[in-house]
């Protein structure tokens, strides 16, 4: 899935934009920046930044400020990681160590503070004052995360709860990203609209097909064990919808942190047989779906760009 | 008791939402007030301006303790975090963007210290100046 080439996003143009980014800062010590460049650049999806390019297609786009600006996003999301790795207790992402198994947890904290700060500053000199704070909060995204810890390991979580979180943990920052390069290039508030429906329910489905890839790809594709989201008690919709298999629900209700991996991965079995993963690429499909519909109604010559993102995430689904 | 409304709703926030309980940092909110008090007493927004200098380094506080308690070490980084947010929400939400870029660029510099393992901090200084100006 290529969806840079889609969306006719400059890899290059971009990776430079990050790279001037952090370059900025003489006193930013050098093993670090090393070893944030080899997160960022090693590899990664670019979701954020394609769909903030995407989004000024819709008005007078300025490339370069377009560019910086889906710099700055991609560097708001490589925060939010670099603090999950902490959460998640990971030793590896991207084939790389974490940052914290490198620095201690203090520094990369304080790395992925820095990263926040340096972003913030940016968007500070941007004169809109409506972009950040009207489409999209990171308190949100922060609040979102602090109930998922009340929810971890939580079999009764309703589907309506996953919604929600799965929308403020990565569709916020999607529709966010696609809205900043919008506003950025003048679009019209009815097209603003109409692109917050069509991201925010992409977002969605692109996640919960994330949470099935969880169970369903290669564990060396992904980077980390099967079913490595259950394990940390993250309980996503796979899951919800086995435990509405009476067989098996019981087994996953016994699972909890100290449970064994054999236990889990008895579980993940269970989860596979079931037909868990295909109601949940069904649900995925819905959203693929509702955003086909949010933009019915929008006539412009880069809608076909839109579809065509459809498009590739439904190979990719189904 | 905290009389501070903005310190207030996160303190319920984490009371509510989370087991560690909530630090209130009453050294700095002193120290700023004091200093408001004293050079610009007539400044608008008192109460937000000392509550965001004040939450700052509760947030800071929180990720240090991140280091020392594993139990809730994903509550105390999430907390930092979520304060951090909360501070630049408050401030965007009262179109207060001179105080945003004060403590974006000053928070960044803070940051950049801790990574050299500098201590220099000039928020207040640079928060009493723009406030003057």
């Amino acid at each position: 899935m290529d969806l840079a080439k889609i969306c006719n996003v400059d890899k290059n143009l971009l990776d430079n934009k990050i790279k001037e980014l952090l370059e900025n800062d003489q006193s930013f010590p050098t093993h670090l920046k090393d070893q944030l460049y080899k997160l960022i650049f090693s590899s990664g999806k670019r979701i954020r930044p394609i769909f903030t390019v995407l989004g000024s297609y819709f008005g007078d786009n300025n490339k370069e400020e377009v560019y910086k600006l889906a710099a700055i996003f991609e560097l708001i999301h490589t925060a939010s990681l670099i603090h999950d790795d902490i959460i998640d207790k990971a030793d590896t992402r991207r084939g790389n160590q974490t940052i914290h198994t490198q620095n201690g947890v203090y520094n990369a904290l304080i790395l992925g503070n820095y990263l926040v700060a340096l972003t913030s500053e940016y968007i500070s000199n941007y004169d809109f004052e409506n972009l950040y704070y009207n489409s999209f909060k990171v308190t949100d995204l922060c609040e979102s995360e602090i109930n998922q810890q009340s929810l971890l390991f939580n079999f009764n979580i309703t589907f309506r709860e996953y919604i929600t979180k799965t929308k403020n943990k990565t569709a916020l920052l999607i529709a966010a990203s696609m809205l900043g390069g919008a506003k950025l290039s003048g679009v019209s508030k009815r097209t603003l609209k109409i692109l917050y429906n069509y991201s925010i329910n992409l977002g969605i489905s692109f996640q919960i097909f994330d949470d099935i890839l969880d169970f369903t790809q290669d564990k060396e594709i992904l980077g980390k064990p099967n079913g490595a989201d259950l394990m940390n008690g993250n309980i996503t919709l796979p899951v919800i919808f086995s435990l509405t298999d009476k067989k098996i629900a019981s087994k996953i209700r016994l699972l909890n942190e100290n449970s064994s991996f054999e236990e889990f991965n008895n579980c993940i079995n269970c989860i596979l047989k079931s037909s868990a993963i295909e109601k949940s690429k069904k649900i995925s499909k819905k959203y693929i779906n509702k955003a086909m519909k949010a933009i019915v109604k929008l006539n412009h010559p880069k809608k076909q760009m839109l579809i065509d993102i459809i498009k590739e995430l439904e190979k990719r689904t189904f | 008791m905290i009389n501070n409304k903005y310190i207030r709703y996160v303190m319920d926030f984490i009371n509510t939402n989370t087991p560690v309980e909530f630090i209130y940092d009453e050294i700095h909110y002193n120290e700023i007030l004091q200093r408001i008090n004293k050079e610009i007493p007539s400044i608008k927004y008192k109460d937000l301006i000392c509550a965001c200098y004040s939450l700052f380094y509760t947030s800071l506080t929180y990720h240090g303790k991140a280091c020392e308690n594993f139990n809730h070490q994903p509550y105390y980084i999430l907390i930092g975090d979520y304060i951090g947010s909360y501070i630049v929400e408050i401030l965007y939400k009262h179109k207060l963007y001179y105080l945003l870029k004060v403590f974006a660029s000053e928070s960044k510099l803070i940051m950049l210290n801790l990574l050299n393992n500098n201590a220099k901090d000039s928020l207040l200084n640079n928060i009493i100046f723009a406030l003057k100006e």
